[in-house]
């Protein structure tokens, strides 16, 4: 499996180095604090592994990504502090070591296995780069309420967003140049505070009370609220887009 | 050694193949007529011998019944889904009216959409595989990234039924940003503004180290310089109506081919020039018209269809969550790009004069080209990550569609959701997969639909049901059910409701593989000896006809030209006859234009002449006079 297909000469086929695709250890350190369990050396070629799924040595692909969470498939540990440029570098690596495409000359059950981590890896990505579904998926990580069973959100909000649909209602009746002005600088600020909400999210997981801590389903319950509130938030955000887009 | 992989751009109006060379780099490949592109025609002539490329765009006039342009228009679809204009300019009769697969009736068999675009491959490939010396069997076929899953599916199949392997359906605005950043010179965030001859795309990507990332792509699967061309020639019906000419004669689907014909050659002219001239003149139905089109007049009647690409790039940058100023380049792509207006919108819009270095026509192959030598094992650091256009998610009840994989989503992709019975010891679900961003079902496309039975009786909401989705490297889907407790599963590859099933496909893969034994050369033969005989005909009225008038230069030309057509005509190759008779036809350019002027200007009422010549001057006040020397330009469309 880690033969190196045929390679005409270009630009495009240099070495792997330039990449990123042979030191596993050069996407940065895996934090020791990490509490996933993901093997460290590869049982193959004995070099490290940034992520359990592949690799980035010698491409032997290890296919249990069932067996791990959107976190520990990227080397990550759980936290909603991740760097979004080492996320996507981790990304990138995890693509070049998993998608179909570099699998094409290969037997037909490695493409298979490489449509379904690859489909994993995406839908792990997808998560971890967006700060609200991050936390959304930390949240059920830590069995958390999910929102279907806990629809409250802080304490005061939905009376503040009274006022701002009444804004966009509003605007929609006249959408005149200056209401869409208003409108972005709107979004702006309900992006501001949907950020805000998150860091709050975050500070609570970095200070989560352990498992059996009765200060814990209190905490739980606060990132619930602000959660909620991030997701109305989104909402009204998506409408504003669409209505400046049409 | 296998044959290599070939990247093939089947386009609506023209289709063309590419190769990687020995250097690394992508090259379209020319025929051995020295011609890259096969115009997306085919025309079924009598006696059973079907006629590819340029030889069918030439029996269009003649034979507009049995010659079929853009196809690729209706790929996946069924008789509902055309719009009354693609209707009315489509000649031939389609079965049936219900809500399948249409499909052609020409010279009373039936034909799908699938076939004939097969038709088209096997040329593609025949050519290509002349000029490897190598049988092509394996092929990367690029298709607009807006297409829906069953237009996808059409094209994989119009594949299979040509006998080949499609080792990838790629998505074309994708494919030309491989064009484009091969080179490793220009990593940054691209959109690529795609507008092809029946479809429009727009992808935003991200290149950055041979990883060519799309962000976002959107687009409108029915629109292209197709419709530019309606449009002109819809216009000049309206004036030909107002003066005089019979219904009937408008009606004609020859006189339809002469005037799309004629507009087609007026949008390309004003590409260059300010001003054209269309000339309509069918004897056949006492028909002479001829109207001059300026191109600011041009760029009136399109405005609008031009206007229609602005929704789907504010959305694509949007959905990128990118402003217009955070974009490094923006490529152009397609025929319909050489269009000044069509530059002049997306410079206004981008704010920055877009990328045409690239040749449009040919940049979509290319990329194709380089995926398929990436399938064959080669750039290895190149890695192409692709996102499906539409989401996709199933019908719940009450008819909204619970969302399961958003628009824009990396490809493969996996996404579950949980579904639940709605009535006490219900045994079966149904699962409507539907495609598309509106809110309720019956606003978006129908995929099909997959049935779990044999649940065990349970109350109503206790069964755990996860529908899971699944997105290949092709964008293809593939959807399955199961439930928990019991552990019940059923699994779909989606058969679109517009597309064809497993049998069917096999049924014409085998089909296809028949006919493949008879003597098709022989047919092909036969029919452009025909054609070319009929061609000569006209030429040497016409040269009758101007006779004294033509330079000795263009004469002498023009009569090299006829000689090698009728020594073609004596060999047994048919790419001899058609190349010869391609570069007839261009030699003979300046006679048909002088006999055509001629003759309208001898035989047109007094009433429409008056008209004629009161435009014209009308147009030509407006516009800059220019000398009309400028050549003409004749590969794109
Ligand atoms: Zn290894």
């Amino acid at each position: 499996m880690a033969e190196s297909p045929n390679r005409p000469a270009h630009p495009l086929d240099a070495p792997e180095a330039a990449a990123g695709g042979s030191a596993c250890g050069s996407l940065g350190h895996t934090p020791a604090a990490s509490i996933c369990a993901v093997p460290s050396r590869c049982v193959r070629c004995d070099e490290p592994l940034t992520t359990p799924l592949v690799c980035g040595s010698c491409r032997t692909v290890f296919p249990a990504a069932n067996e791990y969470d959107h976190f520990a498939r990227f080397g990550l540990p759980r936290t909603m502090e991740i760097d979004e440029r080492d996320l996507e570098r981790r990304y990138l690596m995890l693509s070049r070591g998993l998608h179909p495409d570099q699998f094409a000359v290969r037997g037909t059950e490695d493409k298979l296995l490489a449509e379904q981590l690859s489909a994993h890896v995406n839908d792990a990505f997808s998560v971890l780069k967006d700060r609200f579904r991050r936390a959304e998926y930390l949240l059920e990580l830590e069995g958390g309420p999910q929102r279907a069973q806990e629809k409250r959100t802080p304490a005061g909000f939905l009376a503040e967003m009274l006022e701002v649909n009444e804004q966009i209602e509003e605007a929609r009746g006249a959408l005149d140049d200056s209401a869409r002005k208003q409108m972005a600088s709107l979004r702006a600020e309900i992006t501001k505070r949907r950020d805000a909400f998150l860091a709050e999210v975050a500070q609570a997981f970095a200070s989560l009370p352990a498992q059996g801590d009765l200060r814990r389903p209190g905490v739980l319950l606060k990132i619930r609220e602000r959660l909620n509130a991030c997701a109305y938030l989104e909402g009204l955000s998506v409408q504003i887009r669409e209505m400046l887009v049409s | 050694m296998a044959a290599p992989v070939l990247g093939i751009d089947l386009g609506t109006t023209n289709s063309l193949a590419a190769l990687v060379g020995a250097d690394g780099k992508p090259a379209a490949l020319r025929g051995l007529d020295g011609e890259a592109i096969v115009p997306s025609v085919v025309s079924f002539a009598e006696g059973g011998a079907v006629v590819v490329g340029r030889a069918a765009r030439r029996r269009a006039a003649d034979d507009p019944m049995h010659t079929v342009f853009s196809v690729k228009r209706l790929m996946g679809k069924g008789i509902e889904d055309l719009t009354e204009v693609e209707r009315s300019h489509c000649p031939y009769e389609f079965v049936p009216a219900d809500g399948s697969q249409l499909r052609l009736k020409i010279r009373g068999r039936e034909y799908t959409p699938q076939e004939i675009s097969a038709q088209i491959l096997r040329e593609v490939v025949n050519r290509a595989s002349a000029v490897v010396g190598e049988t092509v069997t394996r092929v990367v076929i690029t298709v607009p990234a807006y297409f829906d899953e069953s237009q996808k599916q059409a094209t994989m199949a119009a594949g299979q039924i040509a006998g080949l392997q499609v080792l990838r359906i790629l998505n074309e605005p994708t494919a030309a940003s491989l064009a484009y950043g091969l080179d490793g010179l220009h990593d940054g965030v691209v959109v690529v503004y795609d507008l092809g001859g029946g479809t429009f795309d727009v992808s935003v990507l991200k290149i950055e180290s041979g990883v060519f990332r799309v962000l976002a792509t959107n687009g409108d699967a029915a629109l292209g310089g197709d419709d530019f061309d309606r449009a002109i020639a819809e216009r000049c019906a309206q004036e030909m109506r107002a003066a005089g000419v019979p219904e009937t004669a408008l009606r004609d689907p020859g006189l339809l081919q002469v005037l799309r014909a004629a507009a087609e050659r007026a949008k390309m002219e004003l590409s260059e020039k300010l001003e054209t001239e269309l000339v309509i003149s069918e004897d056949r139905l006492g028909v002479r018209w001829r109207r001059t089109l300026a191109r600011a007049e041009f760029e009136s009647i399109v405005a609008p269809l031009i206007e229609r690409t602005v929704g789907p790039c504010r959305r694509a940058l949007s959905d990128a969550e990118l402003e217009p100023e955070q974009v490094h380049a923006v490529v152009l792509v397609g025929g319909a790009t050489y269009v000044p207006a069509v530059r002049a919108r997306v410079e206004q819009l981008f704010g920055r004069k877009p990328y045409c270095e690239l040749n449009p026509m040919e940049v979509v192959a290319l990329g194709a080209a380089v995926q398929a030598k990436k399938l064959e094992g080669g750039f290895q650091n190149l890695l192409l990550l692709d996102v499906t256009p539409l989401s996709l998610g199933t019908e719940t009840y009450g008819g909204a569609v619970a969302k399961v994989i958003p628009r824009n989503t990396a490809i493969p992709a996996r996404a579950s959701e949980q579904f639940t019975t709605f009535t006490d010891n219900q045994t079966a679900i149904v699962f409507h997969i539907c495609q598309g961003e509106r809110e309720l079902a019956k606003d978006c496309r129908s995929l099909g639909k997959l049935i779990l039975r044999g649940i065990p009786g349970m109350p109503a909401g206790m069964p755990r049901v996860d529908v899971t989705f699944h997105i290949d490297s092709d964008g293809l889907l593939t959807v399955t059910a199961q439930e928990r407790r019991s552990g019940v599963k059923a699994k779909v590859e989606i058969v679109p409701k517009h597309g064809l099933s497993l049998d069917e496909i096999t049924r014409l893969v085998q089909e296809a593989a028949a006919h493949a034994k008879e003597d098709f050369v022989a047919a092909r033969l036969a029919t452009l000896r025909a054609d070319a005989e009929f061609v000569l005909r006209k030429l040497d009225a016409r040269v009758a006809d101007a006779a004294g008038r033509l330079d000795a230069e263009t004469l002498s030309e023009i009569q090299t030209a006829r000689d090698g057509v009728v020594d073609a005509m004596a060999g047994q190759s048919p790419d001899g006859i058609d190349g010869a008779l391609h570069y007839l036809e261009d030699v003979a350019r300046p006679l048909v234009e002088m006999t055509m002027n001629t003759v309208a200007q001898r035989a047109v009422s007094g009433k429409l002449l008056d008209e004629v010549t009161q435009s014209a001057e009308r147009t030509k006040a407006a516009a800059p006079a220019h000398d009309g020397s400028g050549p003409l330009s004749v590969k794109r469309g």
